[in-house]
């Protein structure tokens, strides 16, 4: 048994997280370029399922385990040669915070790595005080490496962890036959929406939106709950697919919110956690994938509709605007940008009424949102596979970043 | 005069605790057909007779019965306690397990070499206890047929024992390596008899009663046995089915939360963290 690995941190749930993808990738990275080091994963949300991963997978059950977990590992005797940390900036955060408590010899000399998202600007300055204290620094889009760069943080961009085999263009059969599975029948314009139910995602202006759309932004006549009770459709075969997590106590209450805006029967609303055959079904049927986010550090639903040929409307901000403006889409101006008074960076609002007029331009001619799977190709092409694989070993043998 | 032929005893005692489903006990004894061992079976105060189904399956078993239901330690131990062999097969009435299996598991504690792991002590060189690969039976509802119920026990840095490679298929390579591990499931284990009677003259019980019908008395008896410098090994090459709870002695239920608060407290300073070495 060998007692000299690298330590990676991260999110490694079967389903449901955006994390997991890029943690595979960077387990067979690390694999390749490192074939005699062990790789030991401390995974968040891993709950012991099997995995074909050339890595030894500890359960984290909850992240506060996870500086006793550190402290043990670290006073174990065992040589680490990095500390892989793949979490969002406020989590690597706490762990550089930890890690400045730790008395061991071992915990000062190995070297942290951070990889994370910049989902928007200004970068915070507990932000800047973690990155500042990483020995090596890589985001997930050129959005972020130059807004680090901003601050004199230099940083590589790592590839897009988009398995694009899976992720890909079905074939006229797979699209008929996933339509059939969920009775979509081939006039229907079906919009797909795939974000978690929380403020960020701006779910609210995609439903409203989406009314506006199918009522073509007339009045509804409502009861005295609210509730519509009636109105004229512009457009009657039409329907919302939502991919998100349904009951969240901090959520909207979707119930409400589809009988307000006269939608209740145009709406599908999937569980999030389906597993990755059963999403890609869903892009299989959808016409089009609708992102309303305020803000996006990656976006994986965007990158794996273009990877499957699948058009996009989305928020022109952040990763959004990166990934758009190289593959095509369709991106809807923000009406009010603000920063947000919570710490969280700026924050891009669509409002539902250029919801309602993308959702149209695409209804009257989808080319308009067609995007180019090239892009994703590129991005996660065995070059910049490489290229990430020489960056990583460099970082962990002490290279600075240029 | 004619010398008399010494009777032939074999080493190896099979105690298996039941309550009641006698037919799980059948076809548990059933599949022992051809193994060469003294077949114990402990009756927890059944309200359904098992003697049909032992007499069926495994005519030569003994049954010793429980007159009121004590729950899978004691009941384990007046197994164990009764017979005389070296080594010693604890066995569930909801476990398949072949002859094969068994001569293999016995062949490993007797001569095995195992190469030591990060979970052996520093002192551990007698293997002492070793246990099977079990997959889900075919009726259980506990996981899906043929994937993995048992491939050894992990304490992860809480010290909650948890199953390695739970509901992985049988076949994949991590789960089918030789290795010591902290703990295996009473289950299907195998031990020197030498290793029970060792924890008994340091004064503690192998299976302790102190957690009522049970739960976690088959882990602490292996960290009582490796503090002892024994190891526990697993042993994938002998494989069974089972099929989960239906050899619970269930009169009054397990008290999971309890017995972990006792067993946290009893075996701190025993157990290690070695949830990352393992998968």
């Amino acid at each position: 048994m060998k007692n000299d690995f690298v330590l990676v941190v991260t999110e490694f749930a079967k389903i449901g997280s955006g994390y997991t993808s890029i943690a595979r990738m960077l387990i067979d990275v690390l694999h390749k370029v490192l074939p005699e080091t062990d790789i030991v994963v401390l995974g968040l949300s891993y709950r012991n399922e099997e995995h074909d991963a050339p890595a030894r997978v500890v359960a984290v059950q909850s992240f506060h385990d996870l500086p006793v977990m550190l402290h043990n590992i670290f006073l174990s005797g065992a040589n680490v040669r990095a500390l892989i940390v793949a979490l969002d900036i406020p989590l690597q955060g706490k762990i550089v915070e930890w890690l400045q408590t730790e008395k061991s010899e071992m915990a000062k000399k190995t070297r942290y790595i951070g990889i994370f998202p910049l989902e928007a600007t200004p970068v915070d300055l507990r932000a800047v005080f973690a990155i500042e204290n990483m020995n090596a620094t890589f985001v997930m889009t050129e959005f972020a490496k130059q807004e680090l760069s901003l601050h004199g943080i230099a940083s590589n961009v790592i590839p897009l962890a988009i398995d694009t085999e899976f992720w890909r263009v079905p074939t006229a059969s797979e699209k008929q036959k996933a339509r059939a599975k969920y009775m979509i029948d081939d006039s229907e314009f079906v919009v797909l929406v795939v974000a978690d139910n929380q403020e960020r995602k701006n779910l609210s202006a995609a439903v409203i939106g989406f009314s506006q759309f199918i009522y073509g932004g007339r009045e509804l006549e409502r009861d005295e709950r609210g509730y519509a009770t009636s109105g004229v459709k512009v457009v009657e075969n039409v329907a919302l697919h939502i991919v998100t997590r349904v009951n969240s106590p901090y959520g909207w209450d979707f119930a409400d919110l589809l009988l307000r805006y006269g939608v209740m029967e145009h709406v599908v609303l999937h569980e999030r956690g389906l597993p990755a055959d059963e999403l890609r079904d869903l892009y299989f049927a959808a016409d089009v994938l609708l992102s309303t986010s305020k803000a996006e550090g990656l976006g994986i639903p965007i990158l794996e509709a273009i990877s499957c040929g699948l058009p996009v409307i989305g928020t022109k901000c952040t990763a959004i605007e990166e990934h758009l403006t190289a593959a095509g889409g369709l991106m809807i101006p923000p009406t009010v940008t603000l920063i947000d008074p919570f710490g969280n960076g700026k924050r891009a609002i669509v409002m539902p009424d250029t919801v309602a007029a993308g959702l149209k331009m695409a209804y009257n001619d989808i080319n308009v949102a067609h995007t180019s799977r090239q892009y994703v190709l590129e991005k996660s092409s065995p070059t910049a596979i490489e290229t990430f694989g020489q960056q990583l070993l460099e970082a962990i043998n002490g290279k600075a970043q240029a | 005069m004619a010398r008399r032929k010494r009777k032939h005893t074999p080493d190896l005692d099979i105690v298996i605790p039941v309550y009641n489903q006698p037919e799980f006990l059948h076809q548990c004894l059933a599949g022992l057909d051809g193994v060469e061992a003294n077949i114990i079976v402990v009756d927890d105060a059944s309200n359904i007779s098992i003697v049909d189904a032992v007499k069926s399956a495994a005519p030569n078993a003994r049954i010793l019965r429980n007159m009121r239901n004590m729950g899978f330690p004691t009941t384990a131990t007046r197994g164990v306690e009764a017979g005389h062999g070296k080594y010693v097969l604890l066995l569930n009435s909801d476990v398949v397990i072949s002859a094969e299996a068994i001569e293999k598991m016995k062949w490993v504690l007797a001569f095995g070499r195992v190469p030591p792991s990060a979970v052996d002590m520093p002192t551990s060189v007698e293997i002492g206890i070793v246990a099977p690969k079990l997959t889900f039976d075919s009726m259980s509802p506990h996981g899906k047929t043929g994937t993995i119920q048992h491939a050894g026990i992990a304490l992860n840095h809480r010290l909650q024992p948890f199953h390695l490679f739970l509901g992985w298929r049988a076949d994949h390579p991590k789960a089918n390596e030789m290795r010591s591990v902290q703990a295996v499931s009473g289950a299907c284990m195998m031990f020197k008899r030498n290793v029970w009677r060792n924890i008994e003259r340091d004064g503690m019980e192998p299976l302790p009663t102190v957690y009522g019908r049970g739960t976690y008395e088959d882990v602490e008896f292996c960290l009582l046995a490796r503090n002892m410098g024994y190891r526990v090994v697993y042993v994938p090459d002998a494989t069974g089915t089972h099929y989960v709870g239906a050899s619970a002695s269930l009169v009054g239920g397990y008290d999971l939360v309890g017995n972990y608060s006792i067993f946290q407290a009893r075996m701190r300073k025993l157990a290690i963290w070695d949830g990352w070495y393992q998968v």
